[in-house]
């Protein structure tokens, strides 16, 4: 396998440690991600009071420990939010796509209703080639011998030597 | 007083480790460890995680052990080559490595920048595996002194230290640590068995399974990550030419510059992995700083190369590295503390074998404990003996094209969560949780910290109530009893660590170059 297919033509080198340090998401999505920690640490502080407490020797008793995680939590969220309003808004366009993730998080979902009715093998070896196929690759055939490969080698090597078992589905091996 | 106790213990550890099936799986696991580790862009934590299934079926924990040893150990040395070969550290402990590393191979120095890391793993590897042989059972000893309020404050020092040097932000990394305290509290409550946020499921009964959240969080988040900025990141240029790989080992100069600073390296590593400060983030960057201050020093003695490929740049921190991962075993074997995310997924490791360290480990599981310190030894040792002459074979896995590398991964990460209990609940499970980790690596929030404390968050609990349940209720015991005392003052320091250099600069009357001390985000 060779790696020149897909290298693009720009020399660019990935830094990695670079790209880490950036915080890449624009404010609004730092805005909507407090949001969303204040609404649920918020919920789960009500929630709270449907753990049910019994009478006993324990003083703290099983509330006390999610009152204190949610309380806190709630708190943390609402300093973030404050913390993103006050963030500058962010110039340029965003370096990163949402149709991959999205992509991939359905085929994730797909996968787990599938395994067990198509079988371990017919359904990890579409898992791996609808995922090349959305990460980028484009060649076909190579794909698809790799996908079908791995999943027969994993499928043997874990019901055979390690003992786990994983769905037969369709095959009926 | 050493006791020669320690060395017949040791030397059973030895004679079990020697056994030719156990060697087997301290060979496959550092065969394993490096080629899963070598891929850019992956851990130790993650490795380990991702393997973790193969050893669901040991009968017999202590090739498990042995096999995770070297699936350590393989792993970290994988990290260091590709950082050193293509810049992309896997975990924020190579990035010190890279720094030099990457630079030393570009002038076509990359065979001595993997051999003294190599070597340098090596010597901090024994040296402190030794230490730990020595420190670990009085540690022990002195642990089982230890009552409950103890515990409770060493576990909260823990997380919050670590909290406080992981990631860039005190509210974002405090943030991540609520979440994986709250991901703890799920399921039935250990102590009056009140369902607590189980959303009226069966499934979240007996809580979320921590593999669950590890996959989660750094497999599936990850490849997520990843793949939203495919787009705007052209896959990684091919930088191995085979004719500078090829320009000799070691010369003399260079052993001559490499010597100090492994041992240097060593003395960071073991007592900063062995503190809770995140595991290797700290001291690698101390290290690096060190050598990088002392050339300066020397610098009529030779050119300063730092920033242009110097050997003490890479020697330093590598050792440093690895001396830590022995340090960090000292808190997890003694006292069932993870103090970084790759010992969080050891003591996850150790909890499907049944085995919960701690004080009586020691006792309980004597054989166990001499065994895998025993192994370390001799993954150490495999590690020299594979990596020197097989590096060139290892570096050819860094050309499989990105987008098989990462559906390769989703492939193992269900695997891995799939096999906890035969269903495609985990999976989605497991989704979920990857989801949430591909938004904090957008938002630039710390991963480790939620691995904390989903792992520390029920112990930490459990600790707490029983100490109020002695007291009769009275939280004053928390504060009454000296060390426990002295933990909880050491806590609140904590906090501040982050901002010394602010406060120092304060003091001083002069501007501070940066305004908090972070070091990178732990993998």
């Amino acid at each position: 396998m060779s790696a020149t297919e897909e290298t693009s033509d720009t020399e660019a080198v990935e830094t990695a440690k670079t790209a880490d340090l950036e915080v890449e998401a624009s404010r609004l999505v730092r805005i909507i991600a407090a949001l969303v920690l204040v609404v649920l640490s918020g919920t789960f502080l009500v929630g709270v009071f449907d753990i049910r407490s019994p009478d006993g020797l324990d003083p703290a008793g099983p509330r006390f420990f999610p009152l204190l995680v949610t309380a806190a939590w709630l708190l943390l969220s609402l300093a973030y939010l404050v913390e993103s309003l006050r963030s500058p808004r962010t110039a340029g366009a965003p370096d990163h796509s949402w149709f991959e993730p999205v992509a991939l998080s359905a085929l994730l979902i797909l996968y787990a209703f599938l395994v067990v009715p198509l079988g371990y093998m017919i359904a990890t070896a579409l898992l791996f080639y609808a995922a090349a196929r959305v990460l980028g690759s484009r060649q076909l055939v190579r794909d698809i011998i790799v996908a079908v490969v791995l999943a027969v080698v994993v499928y043997i090597a874990f019901t055979q030597f390690l003992d786990i078992s994983l769905p037969e589905g369709v095959l009926g091996l | 007083m050493i006791s020669l106790a320690v060395f017949n213990d040791l030397l059973h550890g030895f004679s079990t480790v020697l056994d030719p099936m156990n060697l087997l799986w301290a060979v496959l696991g550092v065969t394993l460890g490096m080629l899963v580790g070598i891929l850019p862009g992956i851990g130790p934590a993650l490795t380990i995680a991702l393997l973790l299934p193969i050893t669901f079926n040991f009968s017999d924990p202590i090739g498990a052990f042995i096999m995770f040893a070297g699936i350590y150990y393989g792993a970290m040395y994988g990290g260091s080559t590709t950082s050193i070969l293509i810049n992309t550290p896997g975990e924020s402990a190579s990035v010190a490595t890279a720094i030099e590393g990457h630079k030393m191979a570009l002038k076509g120095r990359a065979r001595a920048a993997l051999a003294t890391a190599a070597i340098g793993s090596f010597v901090a590897g024994t040296i402190s595996t030794v230490l730990l042989t020595f420190v670990a059972k009085p540690i022990g000893n002195l642990a089982s002194e230890f009552q409950s309020t103890d515990y409770f404050a060493i576990t909260l020092l823990a997380m919050v230290a670590v909290t406080a040097l992981v990631g860039h932000s005190l509210v974002r990394g405090l943030l991540s640590l609520t979440v994986g305290l709250f991901i703890g509290l799920i399921g039935l409550d250990s102590l009056s068995g009140a369902q607590r946020y189980t959303f009226g499921t069966l499934r979240l009964l007996d809580g979320v399974d921590v593999v669950i959240v590890i996959v989660g969080l750094f497999a599936i988040g990850e490849t997520l990550h990843v793949a939203s900025k495919l787009r705007s990141t052209p896959d990684r240029p091919a930088v191995l030419e085979k004719g500078q790989l090829r320009t000799g080992y070691l010369n003399k100069s260079d052993w001559s510059r490499s010597w100090a600073p492994w041992l240097r390296g060593t003395a960071l590593g073991f007592p900063f992995g062995a503190i809770p400060s995140g595991g290797a983030e700290v001291p690698t960057f101390l290290s690096y700083t060190i050598e990088k201050r002392r050339a300066r020093k020397a610098g009529r003695k030779h050119p300063d190369e730092f920033g242009d490929g110097a050997i003490e740049g890479v020697a330093g921190p590598e050792a440093a590295n690895n001396a830590s991962f022995s340090g960090v075993l000292v808190p997890l074997l003694t006292l069932g503390l993870p103090t970084s995310a790759t010992a969080a997924v050891m003591l996850a490791a150790f909890q499907i074998f049944n085995v919960q360290p701690g004080p009586q480990l020691f006792e309980d599981q004597g054989t166990l404990v001499w065994t895998l310190i025993a192994s370390l030894y001799v993954g150490n040792l495999i590690l020299l003996i594979m990596n020197l002459p097989l590096i060139q074979i290892w570096v050819q896995v860094l050309k499989v094209p990105r987008p098989l590398l990462y559906a390769g991964i989703l492939v193992f990460a269900c695997l891995g969560v799939y096999s906890l209990s035969g269903s495609g609940y985990e999976v989605l499970m497991a989704l979920l949780i990857g989801v949430v980790g591909f938004f904090m690596r957008k938002l630039d929030f710390p991963i480790a910290p939620v691995i904390l404390g989903v792992i520390l968050g029920p112990t930490m609990e459990e600790q707490f109530r029983r100490s109020l349940v002695i007291s009769n209720g009275d939280a004053s015991v928390f504060f009454t009893r000296p060390l426990s005392l002295i933990i909880i003052v050491l806590t609140v320091l904590a906090l501040f660590v982050p901002y010394l250099p602010r406060i120092v600069a304060r003091i001083r009357g002069t501007q501070a170059s940066r305004d908090r001390l972070t070091f990178g985000e732990d993998d």
